[in-house]
């Protein structure tokens, strides 16, 4: 018997040794049984595959050693088969991506089917190679009912307006929060943040799906994930692209040189217009060659037709160049990159640069014991546009279109000319600078214990360091400089500030299944986050020689009063800690039952109000997996899902907002404590309260050929954060109160729609749209208060204008006219009271629609957004349209001013007084073509590109088209009275995609 | 192995859960703290503050004595304004304009801050109750100095003292309190009694840069103008002249305007740092041009050899500018406000003598200021209504561009009239409800009990 086994094992081994591969044969088909034609089977780890035939069968030569293959087809989902024991397998791939998507949620991931709230998943494809410096920009148009709003144009800034489902707090901050491989970032960061690296980002909107991130969660959660590594070999990426930005929209027709000096005759104020006129009485007295040589003059001045906007913007240039490697093995995974950006913004004298590292890296040192780092690094410079938004001409985006067109950049001789408001914008970026220098780090280092089976403890602990170096410099030769506030000699000033944030979070997980049915994850955990910001800085006047440092700078003592130096400094701390749970039930893999509780403390409440509890349940059913569903032929997927959640809300209240404070002043040298007049502090200050419900049903109807969900939820916001109106006779005007609540309602709507889905095409439209009502229900003790040109009332949503009400010019005397309450008209804008009537500055309605298009290598995706349904201001025509200003140039509409009686025009005449109204508010609706992407994917599959495993050439367009009424700067603005800030851009790239 | 995780494991976690707390130290911000008012020091601290208040803009650096100045007629618009004032120049002011509320709020600010130190000072009147009465008696000062400034602005046209004027705020922690406007009568019976104990416990030592007795009674001095009480006035004008500095002399009158800034006859002048706002720049934009130019009404009426026209006025690029608080060549507008000269008590002493008939009197003020102005003056010897015309115009070019204008005009019930004018808007009837200036449309919103004036 021994004698027959070792025969037999040496005949087994023999044979074992010499057979250098074997033959795996197979069949593909789909769920339904229908063959997979062309499906590609791989050896795991190989260059060595197949594809199916026309029966879906295969056969394919496998090395010694190959223990897996890959199998996958366009549509479906890959599927990896151990073949250790097999040598012939029969596949059936499924579709639906639905049903095994893993989304990553609060502190891990799960499942997309057992979700009960809204999630919103946006892929990394839609974040690459896109030419935006900040990933908060890229996320317009991806999330239903999430809306961005691009504030400034300006390369590197990060004045954007993000929220969530509608308005949810009137004084404290409407943003969701940013969580970055677990750790809170703020969004200030994302200008150093390399948006090649995220492998997905996660919209957590309802109550149930960010009740785990509570504090101030309540606004919804922002979920980021960097790349990781994966098994294989490791693969290199490079993409490169350059490109070209311009100004995105041209705006206003402004008068020439004719029209400007006739429109300063008839306006009497000034200017050479009026100043050389002979019908200006202080020329009465003049002689016959005075006349003339006035005369001359003028014409002179007419054919000077200077084109300011050509001076002041510029086509800039763009490149971003990013090279990443991916890989591992079965214990070590690593992601590295490395990434430059660069863009120069439309306005002369603006740009961006940034370079950023990363190393992301994991190793699994036991089957229990998994540790791992996650760490990036990056720089990034800035020059700036100064006085961005301020109506004055130092600021070249009001220039562009303010400055007079017969005054010229310089004179007959050459020199600067400084015109009627002694400001050059050229001038200005010659001699005069602004910078800002960031640079980011931050680390975090992760433990995954598995201590018994079923637990998982995972612990965090993270930090994120921003440093920000800004310096200004005015020449003490310039203009600026020779009026600086100290010594008329030029000031120079440099501000740093360090905010470091620390994060400690630490899980507990229980994850089980009993009886092959029950499913059961349990989630209880800690987290403490503090955030320390510590600012200081200087200005300096009289500055000599040329030198742009503070050694230039002249020192101020008691002879030289003048030049004494303004120090600034503070420092602000704030700490958060939390306890959250979460346990989360499945039946089946049919019913899900989820339900978390969690306590949240800040320290920016007062000592007796610092935690608040919060807690939140939530079910989902899928019904396509039930018996009278299973073989439906039009829902191959049906979940609806309920739930209801109560979050917190401390964002915006400062770190000192619920004290009583004072500040150091002075008086004749002397100290003086200077009781805080702005919102004094209040102790009671306590959390908002955010309560919510949400329904959703998420659907794939005919083999998921169109795939969408819808959402509805209602969402109420107590105990809001309100500035109370104090009378200003008691000496302070405001404080910062909870009281009041507001209620947003509305629905979200995503299809997609894959209209043709083959193995070498494919063609899909997506559309999205949200509508939100928001309605302010109570004020506490006041039915309504004012803000400037809106009104915050109970019964209207926020951001509604209250403005006086326009009533055109009158024909007969040219007066401006304003409607009363009562429908009278009236020259008098005093006796008309001001009117909600106007809508509001929110949009009720968003949405986007995207096109995605393969054939053969080339593919074709664009994305749109829209907004609709707001009212905005118009802030520029009452600079631009508004005799009281004529020094500035003015829009050409005030060539038809009123003149004479039985004139019919909007513009009164000279005299009236131009008042804001709602002749200044315009529809703010918009759709603007965000991104169109044009690629080719060049075959490698030969000896001259054999080395690349993946080659593309693209083009892309950025902002191309935007289409609207709105005759302001831009409609896409955070804020509703903006003047004259930095432009958005239109782009223009070519970029190249490698894979080694 | 598995005892080993175990172990990790729960070192871990007691390790890091033990991180929980969240209490901040209180003193790790350092630009603002919290007020501990332990010693008299701490008190005078306070009152610092209240000084420091009176440097806001809306106070005495530029709002109040450009809405004394810009709607009357001793300026006109310049060609290089670019729109600051214009509005205000043709009376196109709203109950929403900035600028009053501007002013409105920093004078209340003020009188917050001089509470604080009334509040804060009776503690310490058993330990020291001289420096106690005398901190308490300068706070008094001070808020009887803003409430007056409020009720000028502010208040509704005076007749009998039953008309509105502004609410009296005294409690400093109330923050929420809805005042309702006290008449003249109420507030100025108020200030009286405050002004008396203030005088009573302030010290003997004059300095300009704070609040004296001097100071006292010339506030006194300034109610009793305005109400009507002749006889008060001339007794309040001549006590303040007694505690006051010498009236400005033809030598040294110019020290006090240009480069020189020096105190000279400031009774009260607020001390400002080489940082603090221009305070011409109502007028004078520097580094752009001219906001407002001398209006030709008031040139004419000043002599050339007049110390006060080199004071006032200026060719610059060869057009005449306005040069009151033009300050050093070095610094443009750095000059510190006066708040009232000891000038201000003889034209009060003048004009009340005059409407009490005693011409002799008022004669003898308007020389003594006259004959310290124009070189080689001999008296005109003018006499009743012609007195009380001379009386108005001293008045008028000695404060002028000092912010004294619109009310002057306003207790006198004139018109104001530019016939040298560069605008559309070059009359006001004294009728017109343009003349009372709106009260903020924040503090109507806010404050329940408020009533706003006239025509708004």
């Amino acid at each position: 018997m021994k004698k027959l086994l070792f025969t037999l094992l040496t005949v087994l081994c023999v044979v074992g040794i010499s057979t250098a591969q074997r033959t795996i044969s197979g069949n593909i088909t789909d769920t339904e049984g229908l063959a997979l034609i062309g499906a590609n089977v791989v050896a795991q780890g190989t260059t060595i595959g197949t594809i199916t035939d026309i029966d879906g069968n295969f056969k394919l030569d496998v090395p010694q050693g190959t223990n897996k293959i890959e199998v996958s087809y366009i549509g479906y989902d890959t599927q990896v088969i151990d073949i250790t024991n097999e040598s012939s397998v029969k596949i059936m791939l499924q579709t639906g991506e639905l049903l095994k998507e893993v989304v990553v949620v609060g502190y891990g991931e799960q499942n997309k089917s057992s979700i009960t709230g809204s999630v919103t998943s946006i892929s990394a494809e839609k974040l690459e190679a896109r030419p935006f410096a900040s990933v908060d920009q890229m996320l317009q148009g991806q999330a239903p009912g999430l809306t961005v709003l691009s504030g400034s144009g300006q390369p590197g800034s990060n004045d954007v307006s993000v929220y969530l489902r509608g308005p949810s707090s009137i004084l404290g901050s409407n943003t969701p929060i940013y969580i970055l491989d677990g750790i809170q970032v703020s969004s200030e960061d994302f200008g150093a943040l390399n948006s090649n690296d995220i492998e997905s980002i996660s919209v957590l909107k309802d109550a149930s799906s960010t009740a785990i991130y509570g504090a101030s969660a309540a606004n919804g959660v922002i979920l980021i994930t960097t790349k990781k590594g994966a098994d294989g070999k490791t693969s290199i990426k490079y993409t490169g692209q350059v490109g070209f930005t311009s100004l995105a929209r041209d705006n206003f027709e402004m008068m020439n040189s004719t029209e400007k000096l006739l429109f300063e005759e008839r306006a009497g104020g000034g200017g050479p217009g009026w100043n050389l006129s002979p019908k200006n009485p202080a020329n009465d007295g003049l002689s016959e060659a005075q006349l003339a040589a006035n005369a001359s003059e003028l014409n002179r001045l007419r054919a000077i037709n200077t084109d300011w906007r050509d001076i002041v913007f510029r086509t800039g240039r763009t490149q971003q160049h990013n090279i990443s490697a991916i890989g591992g093995d079965d214990n070590t995974n690593f992601f590295v990159s490395a990434n430059y950006y660069g863009e120069e913004g439309v306005l002369n004298g603006s740009d961006f640069d940034r370079g950023t590292l990363r190393t992301n890296w994991s190793e699994q040192f036991t089957d229990r014991v998994k540790v791992g780092i996650v760490s990036s690094g990056g720089v990034a410079k800035s020059r700036f546009v100064s006085s961005e938004n301020a109506i004055n001409l130092n600021n070249p985006a009001a220039m562009a279109y303010l400055a007079n067109p017969y005054e010229e950049v310089r004179d007959t001789l050459g020199e600067f000319a400084f015109g009627s408001a002694g400001r050059n914008p050229v001038e200005e970026a010659f001699y005069n600078y602004r910078q800002e220098n960031t640079i980011k780090g931050t680390g975090q280092i992760f433990a995954e214990i598995e201590p018994i089976d079923h637990f998982t403890f995972v612990g965090r602990y993270g930090a994120d360091y921003t440093n920000t170096n800004r310096k200004s410099f005015t020449d003490p030769d310039s203009r600026l400089g020779s009026t600086s506030s100290q010594g008329q000699a030029g000031e120079l000033s440099k501000d740093v500030e360090n905010t470091l944030w620390l994060t400690y979070s630490n899980t507990l997980n229980y994850k089980n299944v009993f009886s092959e049915k029950h499913n059961v994850d349990i989630l209880v955990g800690q987290e403490r986050r503090q955030r320390t910001i510590d600012n200081y800085g200087f200005t300096v006047y009289g500055l000599e020689g040329g030198l742009q440092s503070p050694a230039g700078a002249t020192a101020g003592s008691a002879d030289n009063p003048d030049f004494i130096t303004n120090p600034t400094g503070l420092v602000r701390k704030k700490i958060l800690n939390s306890y959250f749970s979460r346990a989360n039930y499945t039946l089946d893999d049919k019913y899900n039952l989820t339900a978390g509780f969690r306590r949240d403390g800040n320290s920016v409440f007062g000592a007796n109000n610092q935690y608040g509890n919060f807690w939140n349940v939530g079910a989902s059913w899928i019904l396509s997996r039930e018996n009278f569903l299973r073989d439906n032929d039009v829902f191959n997927f049906l979940k609806v899902g309920l739930s209801y959640g109560t979050n917190g809300n401390s964002e915006g209240i400062g770190e000192r907002d619920a004290q009583i404070l004072f500040t150091n002043g002075d008086y004749a040298g002397d100290p003086a404590a200077i009781p805080s007049a702005d919102n004094p502090g209040n102790p009671s200050l306590v959390w908002e309260v955010l309560k919510g419900y949400n329904a959703t049903i998420d659907f794939g109807l005919w083999n998921d050929r169109i795939t969408g969900g819808l959402a509805y939820y209602r969402n109420t916001t107590e105990a809001q954060f309100i500035d109370q109106n104090l009378p200003l006779s008691a000496g302070v005007g405001s404080l910062t109160i909870n009281a009041g609540s507001m209620r947003n309602t509305g629905y979200e709507v995503e299809l997609a729609a894959n209209i043709v889905r083959r193995k070498d095409a494919y063609i899909t439209w997506g559309v999205q749209f949200a509508y939100n009502d928001n309605e302010i229900i109570d004020l506490g003790q006041v039915d309504e208060f004012e803000t400037g040109t809106s009104i915050i009332r109970e019964g209207l949503p926020l951001g509604t204008h209250y403005i006086e009400e326009w009533g055109g010019v009158d024909p007969a005397t040219g007066d401006g006219l304003y409607v009363d309450e009562n429908g009278n008209y009236t020259n008098n804008i005093g006796a008309a009271n001001p009117k909600a009537i106007y809508g509001t500055f929110y949009a009720p309605w968003t949405g986007s629609t995207s096109l995605d298009i393969g054939y053969k290598g080339f593919t074709l995706s664009a994305l749109g957004n829209w907004v609709y349904g707001n009212t905005l201001f118009n802030n520029q025509t009452f600079f631009q349209e508004n005799a009281n200003f004529s020094q500035f140039n003015m829009s050409s509409v005030m060539n038809d001013i009123w003149l004479k009686p039985g004139d019919i025009t909007d513009q009164q005449r000279i005299g009236s007084p131009r008042n804001f109204s709602s002749k200044d508010l315009e529809d703010g609706s918009f759709f603007r073509l965000r991104n169109v992407t044009i690629g080719y994917d060049i075959p490698t599959d030969n000896n001259v590109l054999g080395g690349f495993s993946k080659l593309s050439v693209f083009v892309q367009g950025g902002n191309l088209m935007t289409i609207t009424n709105f005759t302001g700067f831009d409609p896409e603005t955070d804020n509703n009275i903006a003047t004259y800030g930095f432009p958005p851009s239109r782009t223009l790239t070519f970029g190249v995609n490698a894979n080694f | 192995m598995k005892r080993i995780n175990i172990y990790m494991f729960l070192a871990l976690v007691i390790g890091f859960t033990a991180c929980t707390s969240i209490e901040v130290d209180p003193t790790l911000d350092n630009d603002l703290y919290q007020p501990d008012v332990t010693n008299i020091d701490d008190v005078e601290s306070l009152l610092n503050a209240a000084y420091s208040g009176l440097k806001q803009e809306g106070a005495y650096t530029g709002l109040l004595m450009a809405e004394g100045e810009w709607p009357a007629d001793n300026l006109k618009i310049s060609p290089d304004n670019t729109g600051q004032g214009a509005l205000d120049h043709e009376w196109d002011y709203e109950e929403s304009s900035t600028n009053f509320e501007d002013i409105w709020t920093s004078l209340y600010q003020v009188n917050r801050r001089a509470n604080f130190v009334i509040f804060n000072a009776a503690s310490f009147s058993a330990e020291e109750p001289v420096r106690a009465a005398a901190l308490n008696s300068e706070a008094l000062v001070v808020r009887s100095l803003v409430l007056y400034e409020l009720a000028k602005t502010f208040g509704a046209n005076y007749s009998t003292g039953e008309e509105l004027a502004v609410p009296i705020v005294l409690d400093p922690n109330d923050i929420a309190q809805q005042q309702p406007r006290a008449t003249y009568n109420e507030l100025f019976t108020m200030l009286r009694n405050d002004l008396a104990t203030a005088i009573a416990g302030l010290s003997n030592t004059f300095n300009p840069n704070k609040a004296s007795k001097a100071l006292a009674h010339g506030i006194l001095a300034r109610i009793s103008l305005m109400e009507g009480d002749w006889n008060g006035a001339v007794a309040s004008a001549s006590s303040a002249i007694a505690a006051a500095p010498d009236l400005a002399t033809l030598e040294n009158y110019n020290m006090m305007f240009g480069e020189n800034d020096e105190d000279g006859e400031s009774i009260f002048k607020i001390a400002l740092n080489p940082d603090d706002i221009k305070l011409n720049d109502p007028y004078y934009a520097e580094g752009v041009g001219a906001r407002f130019d001398p209006s030709g009404d008031l040139v004419d009426l000043v002599d050339t050899a007049d110390v006060r026209y080199a004071a006032n006025f200026q060719e610059i690029n060869e057009v005449l500018s306005i040069f009151k608080y033009r300050g050093p060549e070095s610094n443009r507008g750095l000059h510190e406000p006066f708040v009232m000269r000891t000038s201000e008590m003889y034209l009060i002493r003048a004009e009340a003598n005059a409407s009490l008939d005693n011409d002799v009197a008022a004669l003898a003020d308007l020389d003594a200021i006259r004959s310290n102005r124009i070189r080689g003056y001999t008296s005109l010897g003018e006499s009743g209504n012609a007195l009380d015309e001379a009386v108005r115009v001293e008045r008028r070019i000695e404060l002028a561009y000092e912010g004294f204008r619109m009310s002057d005009l306003r207790r006198w019930g004139l018109d104001v009239v530019r016939t040298d004018c560069t605008s559309d808007e070059c009359e006001l009837l004294r009728s017109n409800t343009k003349f009372v200036f709106p009260i903020p449309r924040a503090e109507i919103f806010a404050n329940d009990n408020m009533e706003q004036n006239p025509g708004y």
